[in-house]
C-alpha cells in the first residue's frame, strides 16, 4: 500500500540557509512517525512545505502514491492534511462547536451533535458548548484535533504538542494519537523528548542541519544516547551530578509572603503566594502554561505591582521596583524576551548598559568604554559566544538575542538572585547544556535561583525544590530529589492528593 | 410626580433611540475590530439627508432610507481608510465627525426652519392604556416602534447565525479567519458599513420623528455618547438598549421639567449626559474591558504603543 503523504528531495533554502537538504519523508497509513530534531534542525520547515505555507525549491510530493503538488494552506487541508500548531489557531471568545464552525460551512449550533459523535468516535473528550478560553490548555488541543479530523484530515501532523501539557495531560493526548492510528490515520508527532518517541512513534525520522540522519527508522532499534547523537551530532554528557549542599540557616535572598497580583488582563493571576529562595539554591517552578509563573517572577523582580503581600530582596523590602530590585542583586532572563527585555533597535551595548545595577557615567554621557569593558568580561566570564557589541538586536536570529540576554544575566558575579524563565527556550542543546552549567555555577557562587521551565526533566535535573503552580497559588512545593511527575503533575492539574 | 416620571421616560425612549441605534451601529463595528469615532457625523449626514429627502419627496419613509445610506456612505469612507488604506482608527474617526459636520452645516443650510413631512406619534391600542408603561413604550413614532427590533435581532444574529460568527471572530482573531479562507477586511467593511447605516437612520428619526426639524449640529454629541455607551455595555446589543434609553431620560429631563414651567439651567442640564458619561468610563472595572474584542484591544495596544 503506497504512503498516504511522502515527499522526496524536498530542499528549501531561505538566503544562505539550507534549511532542507533533500529530505525524504513518507506518512503511512495507521501509524504514528515521530519527526524530532534539534531547534534549527530544519523541522518546522518541513512542515510548512507540506502544509503548503512555503513552496520547496525542489523535490516532489506523492499523495496516495500519485504526485501531487501543494501551494497553499487550503490545498493542503482539501488533500487531508491537518495541522495542529503549537499556538493553537482557536479563538478564545468562542465556544468548541463555534470554533469547528469556521472550518465548516454549517451553523454552529448544528454542529454539536457531530462534535459529540466525533470526540466519542476518536477519544477526545470536549464539550461543544464550552467556551474555548475557558478550556484547559490540554481540552484545547483536544478541540483543535477535533476540528481538524472534522474537516476531513487523514494526515494529522501535531507540532510539539505536549510541551505546554501537564504530564497527565501528555499521557492522554498520546493514548488519542494511538486512538489515530486505529482508525487507520496517519499521525505525525514533532518532537525532542524520546520519552515521547519511546512511548508512541512506530517511526522515527530525525533532522539535522536540514538533513536527514536516521530516515524512518523503528527507534526500538536505538538507544537514547544513539538518537540523541543522531539528534546533536556528538554525545552530550550528564550534568555533574554532586553539588555543593544548599548551605542552612542562612537567610533567604528572595522571601515572597502572602503575595497576591493582577495579570495583564485584570484578573487576580497571583493569589496569596509564600516563597523563599535560600542562597545556593535553585528553586524550580513547574505549572501548566499561564498558571502565575510570569506573574511571580515579575513581582520578584518589581516589576508587577502587588495588591497584597510582601517581597524581601537580600532581606530588605522591595523598594524602587525594577531599579531597586537590580540594585538589590537581581537578574533576570524573561520568559518572552522579545517583548519583556529587548528593545530591538538598540544595540547590545545599549542593552548591557541598562542590565547593569549602575550605568557607568562620564559626565552626563554613559560611559560606553566601560560598557564595552563590562560586556567583554560578561562574554568572557559565560562563553555563549555573544555575537558583537554594536549590532542592534532586531538584527539577530532569536537564540542570539537569548544569548544576549543569558550573558547579560548569568555572567555578573555580584548577583544575588537569579530568575530565569524558560532559559534554554529556542536554544540548541550544546547551548541548553551551558546555560545549565552556568545556573548551577551560579548556584554554586551562593546565588538564588528562580527558575521557571515547562520541562519538568529539566526542573528535576536542575532544582533543589520544586514549587508547583496551579490557577495562580503555590499548589505545593516538593524536594527535587523526592519529586515523582505523577505527583507533580496532579499538582500542576490542581487536584490535591 | 408619577406624570413627570412618565414624560421623562417617555421622552427618554423617543429621545434614546437615535443614540440606541447609533450605538448599536457601533457594537457591530467593534465586534468586528473596527472603532469608529465618526460616529457622530453619521448620525449628523443621516438626520441632514433623511430630513432634506423627506422635505423634497414628501414621504418620510424615503428620508428613512435615505438617511441610511447616506451614514452607510459615511462608514465607508472609514471602513476604506481604515482597513484597506491602514489609516489610524481614531484620527480617521475623528476627521470624520467634524466632515459630517462642516458638510452637514454647508448643505443644510437650505432646510433650516423648512418644514418637512414626519412621523407623528400612532398610539397602539390598548397597549398605550396601560398605566406608565403605555405612554413609556407604546405611543411613539413608527421609526420607534421598528427600532424595538433591531436590538433582538441583532443580538439573535451575532449569536447563532454564520455569518454573525464570522463577524465577531474579525473582531477576535482575524489571522483565524484568513486561515480557514474568509476575507477579514471584507467582513470588517461590511460591519463598519452595517453599523453606519444604523447610526444613519438614528440621525433621521432624530430629525424626522422626535425633532421634527433640522438645525446644525443637532444631534449635540449623541454619537459619543453611544460609542461610550457600547464599552459601558461590554459590545452586548440588549445592553445597549437600557444605556440608550437611561441617556435619553436624561436628555429629556430639562425639556420636560421647561414645559411644566420650572426654570432650569440649559447648559448645565445640557452636560449632564456628558458628565455622566466620564462617570461611567472612569469607574468601569476591568471585568468589562476584559469583554472587548482581542482585536479592538490590539488596536488600543498599537496606538498607545507607537
Amino acid at each position: 500500500m503506497p504512503a498516504l503523504l511522502a515527499v522526496h528531495g524536498y530542499t528549501c533554502r531561505f538566503g544562505e540557509v539550507l534549511a532542507n537538504d533533500a529530505v525524504d519523508f513518507a506518512v503511512r497509513a495507521g501509524e504514528v512517525h515521530a519527526l524530532v530534531g534539534e531547534n534549527g534542525a530544519g523541522k518546522s520547515t518541513l512542515l510548512k512545505l507540506i502544509y503548503g505555507v512555503n513552496r520547496p525549491d525542489d523535490g516532489t510530493m506523492e499523495l496516495d502514491g500519485r504526485p501531487a503538488v501543494i501551494a497553499s494552506p487550503a490545498q493542503a487541508r482539501a488533500a487531508g492534511i491537518g495541522m495542529v500548531f503549537q499556538d493553537l489557531r482557536l479563538v478564545s471568545a468562542l465556544t468548541v462547536a463555534e470554533n469547528i464552525a469556521l472550518a465548516l460551512p454549517v451553523r454552529p449550533d448544528r454542529l454539536h451533535k457531530r462534535i459529540v459523535e466525533a470526540s466519542e468516535r476518536y477519544g477526545l473528550a470536549v464539550d461543544p458548548a464550552a467556551r474555548v478560553g475557558h478550556l484547559s490548555i490540554g481540552e484545547r488541543q483536544r478541540a483543535e484535533i477535533l476540528k481538524v479530523l472534522m474537516t476531513g484530515a487523514r494526515i494529522v501532523i501535531l507540532d510539539e504538542p505536549t510541551s505546554v501539557l501537564a504530564p497527565q495531560e501528555a499521557a492522554a493526548l498520546l493514548e488519542a494519537m494511538r486512538g489515530l492510528r486505529a482508525q487507520g490515520l496517519g499521525v505525525v508527532i514533532v518532537t525532542h523528548k524520546l520519552r515521547e518517541v519511546r512511548e508512541v512513534a512506530d517511526r522515527v525520522t530525525v533532522l539535522r542541519g536540514g538533513k536527514v540522519v536516521l530516515a524512518g527508522v523503528d527507534p526500538a532499534g536505538y538507544d537514547d544516547p544513539e538518537l540523541v547523537r543522531a539528534m546533536v551530532g556528538r554525545t552530550v554528557p550528564p550534568l555533574p551530578a554532586e553539588r555543593p549542599a544548599v548551605p542552612e540557616n542562612t537567610s533567604p535572598v528572595l522571601r515572597v509572603t502572602g503575595v497576591t497580583a493582577h495579570g495583564d488582563d485584570g484578573r487576580v493571576a497571583l493569589k496569596d503566594v509564600a516563597l523563599t529562595v535560600l542562597p545556593g539554591e535553585i528553586v524550580g517552578v513547574a505549572g501548566v502554561a499561564g498558571s502565575g509563573q510570569r506573574e511571580l517572577c515579575e513581582v520578584a523582580l518589581g516589576v508587577r505591582p502587588t495588591t497584597a503581600g510582601q517581597i524581601e530582596l537580600g532581606g530588605r523590602p522591595l523598594t524602587g521596583g525594577a531599579r531597586g530590585a537590580l540594585a538589590a542583586g537581581a537578574a533576570a532572563v524573561t520568559e518572552d524576551p522579545l517583548t519583556d527585555a529587548v528593545v530591538p533597535g538598540m544595540s547590545v551595548f545599549q542593552h548591557m548598559a541598562l542590565g547593569l545595577p549602575r550605568m557607568p557615567r562620564r559626565g552626563l554621557d554613559v560611559d560606553w568604554r566601560k560598557v564595552s569593558e563590562a560586556t567583554e568580561n560578561l562574554d568572557k566570564a559565560v562563553g555563549l559566544g555573544m555575537v558583537g557589541g554594536h549590532r542592534i538586536l532586531a538584527s539577530l536570529s532569536g537564540g542570539n538575542i537569548q544569548r544576549v540576554l543569558l550573558t547579560r544575566a548569568l555572567g555578573r558575579a555580584d548577583v544575588r538572585l537569579l530568575v530565569a524563565a524558560y532559559p534554554s527556550r529556542g536554544l540548541d542543546v550544546a547551548t541548553t547544556r551551558r546555560t545549565q552549567e552556568l545556573l548551577l555555577a551560579r548556584r554554586a557562587a551562593g546565588a538564588g535561583v528562580l527558575l521557571v521551565s515547562e520541562d519538568l526533566d529539566e526542573l528535576m535535573a536542575l532544582s533543589d525544590r520544586i514549587a508547583v503552580m496551579y490557577d495562580g497559588r503555590l499548589a505545593g512545593i516538593v524536594p527535587a530529589a523526592e519529586a515523582d511527575r505523577q505527583e507533580l503533575g496532579r499538582l500542576m492539574l490542581g487536584s490535591a492528593a | 410626580m408619577s406624570d413627570l416620571l412618565t414624560d421623562v421616560l417617555s421622552g427618554g425612549v423617543r429621545g434614546g433611540t437615535a443614540i440606541m441605534l447609533a450605538a448599536l451601529g457601533e457594537t457591530l463595528a467593534e465586534r468586528a475590530g473596527v472603532v469608529n469615532l465618526g460616529t457622530e457625523g453619521c448620525l449628523l449626514v443621516g438626520a441632514l439627508t433623511g430630513y432634506a429627502v423627506a422635505a423634497e419627496t414628501g414621504s418620510p419613509w424615503a428620508g428613512l432610507v435615505a438617511g441610511a445610506l447616506a451614514g452607510a456612505a459615511l462608514a465607508l469612507v472609514h471602513a476604506g481608510l481604515v482597513i484597506w488604506r491602514r489609516a489610524d482608527q481614531f484620527a480617521t474617526g475623528l476627521t470624520l465627525m467634524f466632515f459630517g459636520l462642516g458638510i452637514t452645516s454647508l448643505f443644510g443650510v437650505a432646510y433650516v426652519g423648512k418644514a418637512a413631512p414626519g412621523f407623528a406619534p400612532v398610539e397602539i391600542p390598548l397597549l398605550s392604556d396601560v398605566p406608565v408603561l403605555g405612554p413609556v413604550l407604546f405611543a411613539h413614532d413608527p421609526v420607534t416602534y421598528l427600532s424595538y427590533l433591531v436590538a433582538p435581532l441583532m443580538w439573535w444574529w451575532l449569536r447563532r447565525s454564520r455569518s454573525g460568527l464570522l463577524v465577531r471572530t474579525a473582531g477576535e482573531r482575524a489571522d483565524v479567519l484568513h486561515l480557514h479562507g474568509y476575507r477579514a477586511g471584507l467582513i470588517r467593511g461590511g460591519a463598519v458599513v452595517a453599523g453606519g447605516a444604523l447610526a444613519g437612520l438614528g440621525g433621521a428619526q432624530l430629525s424626522t420623528a422626535y425633532a421634527h426639524a433640522w438645525f446644525e449640529g443637532m444631534t449635540a454629541g449623541r454619537g459619543f455618547i453611544a460609542v461610550a455607551l457600547v464599552i459601558f455595555a461590554a459590545w452586548r446589543p440588549l445592553r445597549v438598549v437600557a444605556g440608550a434609553y437611561l441617556f435619553g431620560a436624561l436628555l429629556a429631563v430639562a425639556p420636560v421639567l421647561q414645559a411644566r414651567g420650572h426654570a432650569v439651567n440649559q447648559f448645565a442640564m445640557d452636560a449632564l449626559p456628558f458628565v455622566i458619561t466620564l462617570l461611567i468610563l472612569a469607574v468601569i472595572g476591568r471585568r468589562t474591558l476584559r469583554a472587548a474584542p482581542q482585536e479592538l484591544r490590539r488596536v488600543f495596544e498599537s496606538s498607545s504603543s507607537n
